[in-house]
């Protein structure tokens, strides 16, 4: 469904993700873990096509090479990205906002569900980190999309919404997920299909969930390059 | 160019009326084209000043396509949800006004400015009072040729709570307007006025020159929006004035969308203590538009208020400036003034330049301005089109984004219509 084939990304011709692979099936949740400056975010966002990063090799979705797509064609094939560090985007409130993608894309988004919906009015700019992590969800959730990579949900949100983040994503059985964090305890409950090591620009290991459990005891420095 | 005494006879216009007339056009001959701003390059000789045409009482007898464009903005709508009032004015004639009794039975006083003149004798103390017809040229030009326009006048202590609202419209070619509208809140009362102004794209070179004279009495309110939408032909030379008593409050609010080149610059005279004005402005501008707005403000009373605030945003070649001026006399103790000027510019040719000043012959007050000039950040871009919004869209949710603090003092139905027209400009079909 979602291919990553030799995938190399440059930011100022410094080669940031360096021939990466990964295979996404249907409805699977990946865990991507890695220290800070890994590649990992930069990685989700040669996925979305931002940045205006260049890159060398494929990203196949249902067989189709989208990696020189703009980020509005690859959104509307169905990928979605939970930013990071979302931008203020003033005067646009987030009931404007979700208006405008539910005529647009003819889909409903609930701002009940993470109770946000008292800031519904605001614009985003003085959100906390949680609310703007919950506002992220609930954009993807409305969207339904086929891949949808949460870069660092977990970052800024308390324990109890991120507990319902994680059984929202389980699920959503119709849309696979790259979950990335730098944090492996939270996410060992979710049981991901698959987890994989990402350091100096290289996923350098991938297996099942124990592979969370080796680097919550011993920490990235174990793998040395090596799986 | 044109007799004035001639149209004023006919337009049966008492004599102190036609010696204004008479006067301006002998100042409009002696003024000169104003020392700032945007070339003007405007042929007087040229220009058709004024015919007049049959008042019309319902809206089936304004011309098709006045009547389309009324629709497109979808003004009989707006009235069946409580409207206090249309009137539009095609050319230079008010053809069309609806107005709710129940306003009137309150004892307000909406009438077209025309007639006005012949029915009530105290306008001539009001009447280019507050901008004298030598004030400079345009002043003059309008004052000896004005035609048109609306009187509104609430009686002390009555709050009008529906928006009186008006538009203008331009139609034959150069023909020029100088509508001419007076707002007299008395002590105590309460107003929005709204009018709008648009042109169909067939219009080649009008000059429109209004005049707009508020009187806002002691603790009296008034809003005075205007969404300007002129064709990009249009030359727009608005003076507006108003003079506050004893804590009154005043609000402009201008929303200018088009037009070729536009000077406005509203001034608000705060005499009486603890009066207050806020001066909201959004210009958006394309193509090769100069759009030069921004407001004054001159302290008399004690303790009283200015707030200028500017939003602009300019693509393409187009260019949009702001003047704002704060004049504070000797005993206006313990005044607040403020200033601020926002521009996005869209393009690298877009231009934008601030002109504050600030000048105060009183030590005890509190006076700031502030000016920046941004564009669109990358990131909020790259943000708003990984949610699936064309790069097009994207800058236009963030420009009425950009906008949004001010435009949320419009009325739902012309913020929705701000939009539409912002969208047109550009490039987006809704």
């Amino acid at each position: 469904m979602f291919e990553i084939k030799d995938l190399s990304v440059f930011s100022d011709d410094k080669e940031i993700v360096k021939k990466v692979n990964l295979t996404v099936k249907k409805g699977e949740v990946h865990v991507l873990v890695g220290p800070n400056g890994s590649g990992k975010s930069t990685l989700a966002r040669a996925i979305m096509g931002i940045n205006g990063f260049k890159t060398k090799g494929k990203i196949l979705f249902k067989g189709e090479d989208i990696s020189k797509l703009s980020p509005e064609e690859r959104a509307k094939r169905g990928v979605f990205l939970a930013f990071q560090q979302p931008p203020s985007i003033e005067g646009v409130s987030m009931r404007m906002l979700l208006s405008e993608l539910s005529s647009k894309f003819k889909k409903k988004f609930d701002t009940e569900e993470f109770g946000v919906d008292e800031i519904r009015g605001r614009d985003n700019s003085d959100f906390s980190g949680g609310e703007k992590k919950k506002y992220e969800l609930i954009q993807m959730i409305g969207m339904e999309p086929e891949i949808a990579v949460l870069d660092e949900i977990d970052s800024g949100m308390d324990i109890d919404s991120l507990e319902k983040a994680m059984k929202k994503i389980k699920q959503m059985k119709k849309t696979a997920f790259i979950l990335i964090t730098h944090r492996t305890k939270k996410f060992k409950n979710i049981q991901p299909d698959k987890v994989h090591v990402m350091v100096n620009g290289k996923i350098i290991c991938s297996s099942n969930v124990k592979l969370l459990e080796r680097v919550d005891k011993k920490g990235f420095g174990d793998f040395n390059d090596k799986c | 160019m044109i007799n004035v005494e001639e149209m004023s006879k006919q337009r049966k216009e008492p004599k102190w009326m036609t010696d204004l007339r008479i006067k301006s056009l002998k100042a409009f001959k002696q003024l000169p084209d104003p020392n700032f701003g945007p070339e003007l390059d405007i042929d007087y000789d040229k220009m058709i000043y004024y015919s007049p045409q049959e008042e019309i009482k319902s809206l089936k007898q304004v011309p098709k396509e006045m009547r389309d464009t009324l629709d497109k903005l979808g003004l009989p709508e707006f009235e069946k949800k409580r409207l206090a009032g249309i009137s539009v004015q095609l050319d230079s004639s008010v053809i069309y006004e609806d107005v709710l009794k129940k306003i009137r039975d309150k004892g307000v006083i909406i009438e077209p400015m025309d007639k006005a003149v012949r029915k009530y004798d105290w306008l001539k103390d009001y009447f280019a009072k507050l901008i004298p017809y030598n004030d400079h040229k345009f002043a003059a030009l309008h004052t000896a040729l004005w035609s048109g326009g609306v009187l509104v006048r609430i009686p002390k202590g009555v709050t009008v709570d529906i928006p009186i609202q008006t538009f203008f419209l331009l139609k034959e070619n150069r023909i020029s307007q100088f509508e001419h509208t007076i707002v007299i809140a008395e002590k105590g009362s309460k107003v929005h006025y709204i009018e709008g102004c648009s042109a169909p794209q067939f219009i080649q070179k009008p000059l429109h020159v209004g005049n707009v004279e508020v009187f806002v009495e002691d603790n009296a309110k008034v809003q005075f929006t205007t969404i300007q939408n002129w064709t990009d032909k249009v030359i727009n030379l608005a003076t507006k004035r108003a003079i506050l008593g004893k804590g009154a409050e005043m609000k402009w609010l201008s929303a200018s969308l088009g037009s070729k080149t536009t000077m406005l610059y509203p001034t608000t005279i705060l005499k009486g203590d603890d009066s207050k004005v806020e001066n909201l402005a959004v210009s958006f501008a394309n193509g090769e538009k100069v759009l030069d707005t921004g407001g004054r403000a001159i302290h008399i009373g004690k303790r009283t208020t200015s707030r200028i605030i500017n939003r602009s945003v300019a693509s393409e070649n187009a260019e949009v400036n702001f003047r704002g001026k704060i004049i504070v006399n000797k005993g206006a103790t313990g005044s607040k003034g403020y200033m601020k000027c926002d521009s996005l510019l869209l393009s690298d040719n877009a231009k934008s330049e601030a002109y504050p000043s600030i000048k105060s012959s009183n030590k005890e007050v509190e006076l700031a301005h502030e000016a920046t000039v941004g564009r669109i950040g990358k990131d909020k871009l790259d943000y708003l089109r990984s949610r699936g919004f064309s790069e097009d869209e994207s800058i236009s949710l963030l420009v009425n984004g950009f906008m949004e603090p001010i435009v949320r003092d419009i009325p739902f139905e012309y913020a929705i219509e701000i939009r539409r027209i912002l969208d047109m400009n550009l490039g987006i079909n809704n």
